[in-house]
């Protein structure tokens, strides 16, 4: 299912199915392991789909509750990435509908304070961030999802009541934005 | 880390997705794991111990939920009179907050408790409650005198209010420490024992009922005080202050009035005129 996976000393994405299975069957080292592996993930998808700074770290510890009080609930562990990805997409909702401005994409400056906030400004990725800027909200969370995460269509839309075909065109479509943003963008330069 | 501004050697131009991964791994190194291993921690934590952290607030709600009712049960019951069903509660109420030292002078609350009951012709509760609740020793001789002497309807409603009354002037005038005042109130408190029939009044020494007032001599000046025994008319009753103090033997206010109309009486009410018809 996953297209990308990293390996950093325990951090394995996507996580053994034992692990899942031990999580879930209440073995906290094992959901320590699983949602360890997870969280530079939920940080990095926060980021990427531009929220603001300030918000990420209050729904990475959302998100988290929210998995690991449902975790038990999981039924099927082959599906636990769709399970993940369900849980911090409706956490990121749930903020945003908190939030005055959820399209506005955290492009102001603001000192960084953590690593990935200084990566986020290095020079490296100036393109690729002002591509994303100007992409919906909605076409930027396919994108990561698909493109970075490597969910398959039925993943992602089966948690949001979309068919395959919907989430194949709307992803087909975000991509073709990000390709055009991309290219006007090396134009002006 | 990945602050790096140099180009990798594997970076792909010109392809958006390839920025977008590299951008997404990048972000992802970046976190550190001791951070993530804390954060997930902490999750974990909120989530499996709910009850610690929900107790606290649970107590405070409950606490504060009996305060409220307490609070609304005290208001409620607190108007209520001897009979009423509240009327313990109430009681209860006080005990507590005199055991607690917040209670004060209650005379005032007791009087209105027995208007309550006199309003519904308790005259006997009214008295009991006086007798058992009020502080000036007077109020209380009154009270029991009126128990004991022969009166019934309208003339121990009469007296009964007259003793509420008087009662209320000494309440008030204790509490505003008013000496004289005082005096006045306890001394119509003791024209209302001795205008009682028969031999109620605190010190008599023995007149039976018909035999006072049949001295001529004790009455008041203004009382005609000339018609002995029953035959006083009803607009005589209670002339002027009574020429005897109690304790004084022998022939109370020269009414006369052996229970058909008991005098009581206010020097203050108009002269010293009968305040009952």
């Amino acid at each position: 299912m996953s297209h990308s996976s990293s390996e950093s000393g325990r951090r394995v994405w996507p996580p053994a199915i034992e692990d899942v299975i031990a999580a879930r069957d209440g073995d906290m080292r094992a959901m320590g392991d699983v949602l360890g592996a997870g969280h530079p993930r939920l940080v990095a998808f926060y980021h990427g789909v531009g929220l603001p700074y300030d918000l990420v770290g209050e729904i990475v510890a959302d998100a988290l509750e929210g998995m690991v009080r449902n975790f038990s609930q999981l039924r099927e562990p082959d599906a636990f990435e769709g399970w993940f990805w369900a849980i911090a997409r409706n956490r990121m909702r749930t903020a945003l509908r908190r939030y005055r401005s959820p399209n506005r994409p955290q492009d102001a400056f603001v000192s960084p304070t953590t690593p990935e906030e200084r990566t986020i400004l290095s020079e490296e990725h100036t393109h690729i961030r002002a591509a994303l800027a100007l992409l919906s909200a909605r076409d930027r969370e396919l994108l990561w999802l698909r493109e970075v995460e490597g969910l398959d269509y039925e993943d992602i839309g089966s948690r949001l009541g979309a068919t395959v075909g919907a989430v194949r065109v709307s992803c087909h479509r975000a991509r073709k934005r990000l390709e055009e943003a991309f290219i006007r963008l090396e134009g002006s330069e | 880390m990945s602050n790096r501004s140099a180009p990798r050697d594997d970076q792909v131009k010109n392809d958006p997705f390839d920025e977008l991964r590299r951008f997404a791994d990048d972000l992802i190194r970046a976190v550190p794991q001791g951070r993530s291993e804390a954060e997930v921690a902490r999750a974990i934590r909120t989530v499996t111990a709910p009850r610690r952290r929900r107790l606290p607030a649970l107590v405070a709600a409950s606490v504060s939920g009996l305060f409220v009712l307490n609070l609304a049960g005290a208001a409620v019951a607190d108007s209520s009179a001897p009979g009423d069903v509240l009327y313990p509660v109430d009681r209860s109420y006080e005990w507590v907050s005199d055991v607690l030292g917040l209670g004060g002078d209650r005379s005032g609350e007791r009087l209105e408790e027995a208007t309550v009951l006199t309003d519904r012709s308790e005259y006997d509760a009214a008295l009991e409650l006086m007798i058992e609740s009020l502080p000036n020793s007077e109020v209380v001789a009154a009270a029991r005198a009126i128990r004991t002497a022969d009166l019934t309807g309208t003339d121990l409603r009469s007296v009964v209010m007259d003793l509420l009354a008087v009662a209320r002037q000494i309440s008030e005038s204790t509490n505003a420490a008013d000496a004289g005042e005082l005096a006045e109130a306890e001394e119509e408190v003791r024209e209302i024992v001795t205008d009682l029939p028969g031999d109620t009044a605190p010190g008599n020494t023995g007149n039976t009922p018909g035999q006072s007032g049949d001295t001529p001599g004790d009455t008041a000046p203004g009382n005609s005080g000339t018609t002995p025994g029953d035959a006083d008319p009803p607009d005589n009753s209670g002339d002027g202050p009574p020429a005897t103090a109690p304790g004084n033997s022998g022939g109370n206010s020269g009414n006369g009035s052996s229970g058909s109309t008991p005098a009581v009486t206010s020097p203050r009410s108009g002269g010293g005129n009968s305040s009952k018809p």
